[in-house]
């Protein structure tokens, strides 16, 4: 059994990423294999069969995960020559390094927000209006279980242009939504609300 | 192998564990049986209460698909491949920790969080309404790559040569799901609840389509947690994978196929298929064997076997029954994670039906090819509780 207290203890048991040439078999048949299946009923291995002499390098590239691997599997990872055991010490180091003087939680959540403001700068700049294209994102606080979205009008803007746009960010709610939830990981997106502030607005500092 | 003729002369051939089927159970093979359309119904001996339509079941139409006999998770399978390594690579706790660790990393429940890689595959050709085109590229595209809770799962096995295998049970996650929806909205009521498309028009041929899209992208879904797994054991442990031994099989598909001279759209919910000389994956429970199987193509069970050990408890009544100690004591032969145990109650191996009744009660429908004993399991608590 793997137990609770040693999981983490390990790290000093982390390996350096195999860079080792690749020798795939491209065989046809194998004893156990000889009728893969699917829905349609064909060989899934139909097109790897055809490469017998590829070099290694290039059975890599058109081997089974091709087409679902972002990067080539033979590129040096950063850690590749390194002592295992430095590696892992210099990553604690770093992480106490990183949470001195805040919770990790509260770590978490200001990255959480970040990750929403960017979403809905590039969502307002690409929206169909105008006028959501002119707004700027000021902040992002949380407010109980949602989020409030603080938004600054343009220089050139009227302080009268605080309820139009108001109720054009309203209308744009659920696309925004959209938008952040694409961004974050999170299980359930939080809901968003409006404040406009005026161009001359200034944040008062305690 | 018994055969019951319902009152609209629809045969139904049962290979049953146990002497007869639960109330519930029974009601729903009822249900199918008399719905329009439905000519010819196997009941596997992993059947269980399912939402409409029980899960190990199958059913033959002409003209009419049934969305709900093939199930939400549309395209939900088995893949495997063979490392060219022996058990002796999971022997060190340490190894076992990092894998697992690296899998906690990359395979995720839910979904990714940089979007992977999308194959050409799933472009061409694409879902056809405008709004599961959209929900595609958003959720879709996050979701590929992860494995899902409830008894989704990677495994590590060891075959009887001693050849490490890895077994990943996965399906076409929110995708399916939502495609299902989709199409239910716009399919007719039976007059026994179920809810069907007519073929001969658009709605039906719509929704094939779109089904034959989410088990491509079930298939793709695995093979990226495969891929994953496989990058993993060669980062930690210096094996490969033998590409050649890749084995995808999904038991949640409609199919068009020829039985006794007939052509039919065969509906698969929990059932793999099992043509003569087809290789189909049989999964146990997270404690015992799981099966590479020949199928012997047996037209009564239209050339079908089950796809696994089939549950005898439901959730709830795992948890109540099974403490975290008698779960450890039923995983004792298994590595794990240890801190999931009290989230994985419900998944007890004592949850389910004894493998090898199962596949004693199927041998007119497949014969026992490889025999996978499982060294590694990999899964989340159910989320939806």
């Amino acid at each position: 059994m793997v137990s609770a207290n040693g999981f983490w203890a390990t790290a000093g048991s982390f390996m350096a990423m195999a860079n080792m040439p690749v020798l795939l078999s491209y065989l046809a048949e194998s004893s156990h294999s000889s009728a893969p299946i699917g829905p349609s009923g064909g060989n899934h291995l139909t097109g790897f069969t055809q490469g017998a002499n590829f070099s290694p390098m290039k059975n890599k590239k058109r081997g089974l995960f091709a087409e679902v691997r972002a990067e080539s599997p033979n590129q040096l990872n950063c850690e590749d020559g390194l002592e295992p055991g430095e590696v892992a010490k210099r990553r604690r180091r770093e992480k106490q390094v990183e949470r001195l003087g805040q919770a990790h939680g509260f770590h978490k959540q200001e990255q959480f927000l970040t990750q929403v403001k960017s979403a809905l700068e590039a969502a307002l700049q690409s929206a169909a209006s105008p006028l959501l294209n002119s707004l700027l994102v000021e902040e992002v606080v949380q407010q109980g279980g949602s989020l409030l979205v603080v938004v600054l009008l343009p220089e050139t803007a009227q302080p009268s242009d605080v309820v139009p746009t108001n109720r054009e960010l309203e209308q744009a709610a659920p696309m925004l939504r959209r938008e952040v939830a694409a961004e974050i990981t999170r299980k359930e997106t939080p809901n968003l609300g409006f404040v406009v502030l005026p161009p001359e607005a200034q944040r008062l500092e305690d | 192998m018994s055969l019951t003729i319902t009152p609209g002369q629809t045969p139904v051939y049962q290979w049953l564990v146990e002497a007869k089927l639960t109330p519930n159970v029974q009601r729903n093979v009822e249900r199918l049986a008399g719905s329009e359309d439905v000519r010819h119904v196997a009941v596997l001996p992993d059947i269980h209460l399912g939402r409409n339509v029980n899960n190990g079941c199958v059913a033959a139409t002409v003209d009419l698909v049934y969305p709900e006999a093939v199930g939400g998770d549309i395209g939900c399978g088995y893949s495997a491949i063979a490392l060219h390594g022996s058990p002796e690579l999971l022997a060190k706790k340490e190894t076992v920790q990092e894998i697992l660790r690296r899998l906690y990393r990359l395979v995720p429940v839910l979904k990714q969080r940089d979007r992977p890689v999308w194959p050409a595959r799933l472009d061409t050709p694409s879902l056809r309404a405008e709004p599961l085109i959209r929900e595609s590229r958003r959720e879709g595209a996050y979701q590929l790559g992860s494995l899902g809770s409830g008894n989704h799962f990677v495994e590590f096995q060891k075959d009887e040569t001693d050849q490490v295998w890895i077994l990943v049970h996965s399906g076409s996650r929110g995708m399916g799901q939502v495609i299902t929806d989709f199409h239910l909205q716009r399919a007719t009521t039976s007059t026994t609840g179920l809810h069907y498309l007519d073929m001969r028009n658009d709605a039906g041929s719509a929704y094939l389509h779109d089904m034959e899209w989410a088990i491509q992208y079930a298939t793709v879904n695995r093979l990226t947690i495969l891929g994953r797994a496989v990058e993993i054991m060669e980062a930690v442990c210096r094996v490969e994978a033998d590409e050649a031994s890749y084995l995808d099989c999904p038991h949640n598909f409609a199919r068009r196929e020829t039985h006794v001279g007939q052509t039919f759209l065969v509906h698969r919910k929990s059932a793999n298929s099992a043509r003569p000389e087809e290789t189909a994956i049989i999964a146990g429970s997270a404690g015992t064997p799981s099966f590479i199987v020949r199928g012997r193509g047996d037209e009564r069970a239209l050339c079908s076997s089950s796809h696994g050990a089939g549950r005898l408890l439901s959730r709830t009544d795992a948890r109540r029954r099974f403490s975290a100690t008698e779960v450890r004591r039923q995983l004792e032969k298994v590595r794990f994670d240890d801190r999931a145990l009290e989230g994985l109650r419900d998944e007890a191996p004592a949850a389910y039906r004894d493998i090898h009744k199962v596949l004693r009660a199927q041998r007119d429908l497949v014969r026992q090819e490889r025999r996978l004993t499982p060294l590694l399991s990999f899964k989340y608590r159910d989320l939806r509780r």
